[in-house]
């Protein structure tokens, strides 16, 4: 299970790494293993207005659909189109080529709400079951 | 809250559908107890899994001849076929109050238990299939769920009895399944887009892959000691009283929304998520101009 530094987290299993205003959005190593097999990946238009903690897509495994939730609001810029022909990136490189929008962010402040590797860390091994 | 049992009888497939999601939003606000749901198909239905596509895979000419309404679920997975059967709903807090998160997978096992007590009390000699970690599911040929046995489910004899499906929100789920009483495999495959030199084959496959209650039951059993048998099954295996209840008029207007606006709309059943999330989000931008 890998929870790597230079990231943020948040309880929804949610990764965000922060280059200036730009963060960029994934699901993690714990949330594909448990998600299985991807099969399908529904992302929005670049131009579509997101907000902290809201939807922004689903995801739909062999076991499930379960919804993508934004670590922080703003702006869609970039979405991975290469999840429509090839949802398997999200199980094979989570953090990496598995990346699925990038968000202009509107409030810089919410950066402080997100979880840091550690505490991300341990609340996948005390409280979400694992 | 205390587990609360409904039995909304025949619906249309809409309805069903749009009751699934309602009861979910509740519980995920918090407004409505964990719910264990039991409900029939009138007229019958194939269902389809959220991102199926009905073009590759629906042959919707079949589904008209025969009088079959086409329902897309909220949740995943892969073609069924609702006629004679029993569908179970489950909604659910995905935390526990005061306690820890359950997994995906520790979610299907627990309901897995639930629906393998239920059985066993009817008397089927069923087996809870544990999840193989190696499979890798994803390029399964068949388009039918039932043909792939996976995730906790159910068995008899190695075929599948019951095929379900989830869907995850932050703080609740829903789980809902497709108990056959009785199976028309040949229908099934009329209903999908298959070539017809395969017809045959996978129809045949099915019989090895797939069971209904009639055919795993030694003698006929009443929908009523099904519907008694699954609240009984979820009561042992939760360790808690499942209390027979009713759809609260909150829960009966979001589903007549959800249904007029989502699961009655060819948008959303044809077209697919995507395509409904694109209309909506132009009829909100023309409503405000």
């Amino acid at each position: 299970m890998e929870f790597p530094e230079g990231l943020k987290y948040t309880k929804e299993h949610e990764w965000a790494r922060i280059e200036g205003n730009r963060v960029v959005v994934g699901i993690t190593d714990f949330a594909q293993e448990e998600l299985g097999d991807v099969v399908f990946v529904e992302l929005p238009e670049p131009g579509t207005a997101v907000a902290a903690e809201g939807t922004f897509g689903v995801v739909e495994s062999v076991k499930a659909v379960s919804d993508l939730y934004c670590p922080v609001s703003g702006t869609i810029i970039e979405v991975n189109t290469d999840l429509e022909d090839h949802p398997e990136l999200v199980n094979d490189a989570p953090y990496e080529d598995g990346w699925m929008i990038v968000i202009e962010a509107s409030n810089r402040a919410e950066f402080n709400e997100l979880l840091s590797p550690a505490d991300y860390q341990s609340y996948v091994e005390n409280e979400a079951g694992s | 809250m205390q587990w609360r049992f409904l039995n909304t009888g025949h619906q249309s497939p809409g309805m069903n559908m749009a009751l699934d999601e309602a009861i979910l939003l509740a519980c995920e606000a918090g407004i409505s107890p964990p719910t264990l749901r039991v409900y029939g198909w009138q007229p019958p239905a194939l269902s389809l899994g959220y991102a199926q596509s009905v073009p590759k895979e629906v042959n919707t000419a079949a589904c008209r001849r025969y009088g079959i309404e086409i329902v897309r679920r909220p949740t995943g997975g892969r073609a069924v076929l609702h006629d004679d059967e029993v569908t179970y709903s489950v909604v659910m807090p995905i935390t526990a109050p005061g306690g820890t998160s359950k997994t995906l997978t520790e979610h299907y096992h627990l309901i897995g238990l639930a629906l393998a007590e239920a059985f066993t009390h009817l008397g089927l000699a069923v087996r809870l299939a544990r999840p193989p970690r190696s499979v890798k599911e994803r390029q399964a040929p068949s388009p039918a769920c039932f043909a792939a046995l996976s995730r906790y489910e159910l068995s008899v004899s190695g075929k599948k009895l019951v095929g379900s499906a989830q869907k995850r929100g932050q703080h609740a789920l829903l789980q809902h399944g497709s108990i056959p009483l009785s199976l028309d495999r040949q229908r099934l495959f009329q209903c999908l887009r298959v070539p017809p030199e395969q017809h045959d084959a996978l129809v045949q496959e099915a019989y090895a892959t797939m069971i209904a209650v009639s055919e795993a039951a030694t003698a006929p059993i009443a929908l009523h000691d099904i519907h008694a048998a699954l609240r009984h099954g979820f009561a042992i295996t939760l360790a808690t009283p499942v209390i027979e209840g009713e759809v609260q008029p909150g829960e009966w207007q979001m589903a007549r929304e959800l249904y007029t606006s989502k699961y009655a709309t060819a948008v959303w059943n044809y077209d697919g998520a995507a395509a409904w999330r694109q209309a909506r989000a132009t009829t909100q931008e023309d409503e405000r101009a």
